[in-house]
């Protein structure tokens, strides 16, 4: 089945209600990013997400969508939570991958000449790539801490400060995890992989504030031009894929019990009111958490290890958290559905919360402008900060873009980057790469993503979040 | 042994691969899944693991069988060089006198689907960071896009990998 799609406006596409399809899907993008998207596959996926029950409104895909299995990558949806169901497909195998941005009190030239030094004791002092494992072992009862308590667990070992907490995402802790809903598998995998930052496309990159948007906003999260900063990119580890993993295979197995036509075994799915959907929630939370004190030690470890390699002391450093955005994740939030506010359960899967101004979940200092977003570009590429908008509250369940986006498939991109080498090629833009995996680095190329600016540009001009400042990167380690 | 291929999936990783039965196609998947993730020829056959697993249909028991592997990898750190599978045809219901698995119980009263089974035999060892270099790391196998099909040769299946 073919699909049509019907322009709506300059960045917004309809994919009308048809078949089984029980909400109509719109695609945030533009001609090039549509093209990019995969065309009809990237589309169907949508369309097939629009099967699900209890969905609310719209199948939504965001500005950097490419097809993957299942849900899309960029999608976004909400169900309502007597009808509607929760899926670990979309909520993806990375339970909260997302992005951690540090500011500090240094500039780009306080750091010029010792970058190579620096990125080098980045990757001495950060476990990166495949089997690697954390600075900690967990015994089974401090595990469970961690994923009862996510990122608060790290700040009371004295891996970072309760400040720390104030600008994470829901303060580095979902509610209604519990580690019982979590398989031993999932616990094992877990024992000794927090403070690590895995593989693929996980990263940790130093950056510069290159430009500023919006100065108002940009000064209501510490950003200011020249300005040093670190840029997280980790998640949840083996255990959260294990717990993905584990409800998926429950999931399928049940499915004929819903008496659902799924178009794809990848969404199967459990109803948000059923034990089943309950207990994945239960270890969603757990998951999440565990991302959470991930990315809190991951933080820590880099600010200890500038503050060694540069000779610094902590105030001297005053490295600090900006904002932790999760970009897989399914949540319990409220939007206004025909003019009342319902609590939904939002999926989004490489998607992320764009709240705007106001909104009681942000810290006070960030209250009058809105969310800080953060984009992750490709290798190389630098980032974005952005705000959150009252659009996207309105219309896109809270939500946006989460980065560039791959255009071109891994194999594709090695093939494509044959003969060339890609770690010299970002040196000569004055860029430092360290990678754990032999391949990463071809892989990743810079040309296997979308073009990270007109991602962006997208997201700003239909709304779903405004442009607040632009960092360059420096130096990168890679899994 | 070595009839497999892969094909882009954008951000994931697809896989091709034949068998001269249904037992020989499982075990191409289980080689190319761990040729695609490291240096086979580095990996020795000092140790085997036996397990069993069930599925509803030939493709929920692919993926099942290379969960298990995968976490033979991914949670015990193991690197499995050859993997040898015997597959029980679902049949009919009623004629199947195997337990069904743990899990199962939850269902209840309800009927348990026709499940296939099968037993594995992976021989490798315990990946060690010096000697073995991992290439692309496989994090799981999903339900998209995936396929079994008898052909005239033999049998040909398709799945696609998170990586």
């Amino acid at each position: 089945m073919s699909i049509t799609l019907q322009k709506l406006d300059e960045h917004r596409w309809l994919i009308p209600r048809s078949g089984g399809m029980r909400v109509p899907g719109i695609l945030y993008a533009s001609e090039r990013l549509l093209k990019e998207a995969g065309g009809q596959e990237g589309a169907r996926q949508v369309a097939n997400v629009a099967h699900l029950p209890g969905i609310v409104r719209h199948s939504l895909a965001m500005p950097d969508m490419h097809w993957g299995y299942g849900f899309p990558i960029g999608g976004v949806v909400a169900f309502d939570l007597d009808q509607g169901i929760v899926s670990p497909g979309g909520v993806g195998y990375d339970i909260n991958c997302g992005c951690r941005l540090m500011a500090t009190r240094l500039t780009a030239e306080d750091v010029r000449g010792r970058l190579a030094e620096l990125v080098a004791a980045l990757f001495r002092d950060i476990p990166s790539g495949v089997g690697s494992r954390g600075p900690v072992r967990l015994s089974a009862k401090e595990e469970r801490k961690v994923l009862v308590e996510g990122a608060a667990w790290a700040v009371a070992q004295g891996f970072g400060t309760a400040g720390d907490l104030e600008t994470t995402e829901d303060g580095g802790c979902m509610a209604g995890a519990d580690p019982d809903a979590v398989s031993d598998r999932a616990l094992e995998r877990g024992r000794d992989q927090l403070g690590t930052l895995g593989s693929g496309n996980h990263f940790l990159e130093i950056e510069v504030v290159a430009e500023v948007f919006d100065p108002v906003a940009a000064a209501a999260f510490g950003l200011a031009p020249g300005q040093l900063c670190v840029m997280i990119h980790s998640g949840s580890r083996g255990l959260g894929y294990q717990v993905c993993d584990d409800y998926l295979a429950r999931m399928v197995k049940h499915a004929g019990k819903l008496g659902l036509e799924l178009p794809d075994r990848q969404l199967a799915c459990a109803p948000l009111a059923s034990g089943r959907g309950r207990e994945y929630l239960a270890a969603m939370a757990c998951a999440a958490n565990y991302a959470w004190a991930n990315r809190q030690m991951l933080m820590h470890r880099t600010r200890e290890t500038f503050e060694k390699a540069l000779g610094l002391s902590p105030r001297e450093l005053g490295m600090r958290l900006v904002y932790d955005v999760c970009h897989n994740i399914a949540k319990m939030e409220e939007f206004p559905v025909e003019g009342k506010p319902v609590r939904l359960c939002v999926h989004r899967k490489g998607a992320t919360r764009s709240f705007p101004p106001g909104h009681p979940a942000l810290p006070a200092a960030y209250r009058p402008v809105g969310q800080p977003v953060l984009i992750p570009g490709d290798m190389g590429a630098g980032s974005y900060v952005l705000a959150g908008t009252e659009y996207a509250y309105a219309e896109t369940f809270g939500s946006t873009c989460h980065g560039a986006g791959r255009v071109m498939g891994r194999t594709q991109a090695t093939k494509a980057s044959r003969g060339r080498a890609i770690g010299r090629e970002l040196a000569d833009r004055g860029i430092v790469v360290m990678a754990a995996g032999k391949g990463t680095l071809r892989e990743e190329m810079p040309e296997a993503y979308k073009d990270l600016d007109q991602v962006v540009e997208v997201a700003d001009r239909a709304g779903l979040s405004r442009k607040v400042g632009r960092l360059r990167a420096l130096g990168c380690i890679k899994g | 042994m070595t009839r497999y291929e892969v094909f882009d999936h954008t951000a994931d990783l697809g896989i091709l691969f034949e068998g001269r039965d249904l037992a020989d196609l499982f075990e191409t998947a289980a080689f190319a899944v761990f040729d695609l993730m490291t240096e086979l020829p580095a990996v020795e056959e000092r140790r085997t693991h036996r397990f069993i697993v069930t599925g509803g249909d030939r493709e929920d028991l692919l993926v099942n069988f290379l969960r298990e592997l995968l976490y033979l990898f991914n949670g015990r750190g193991f690197l499995v060089r050859r993997c040898a599978v015997r597959i029980d045809d679902a049949g009919e219901p009623e004629t199947r006198s195997r337990p069904a698995p743990s899990e199962a119980v939850s269902v209840g009263s309800e009927p348990v689907p026709p499940q296939w089974r099968l037993e594995a035999e992976a021989a490798g060892e315990p990946f060690a960071p010096d000697r073995h270099r991992m290439k692309t790391e496989i994090k799981a196998v999903t339900y998209h896009g995936l396929e079994i099909r008898e052909t005239t040769a033999g049998w040909w299946g398709r799945i696609v990998c998170d990586v």
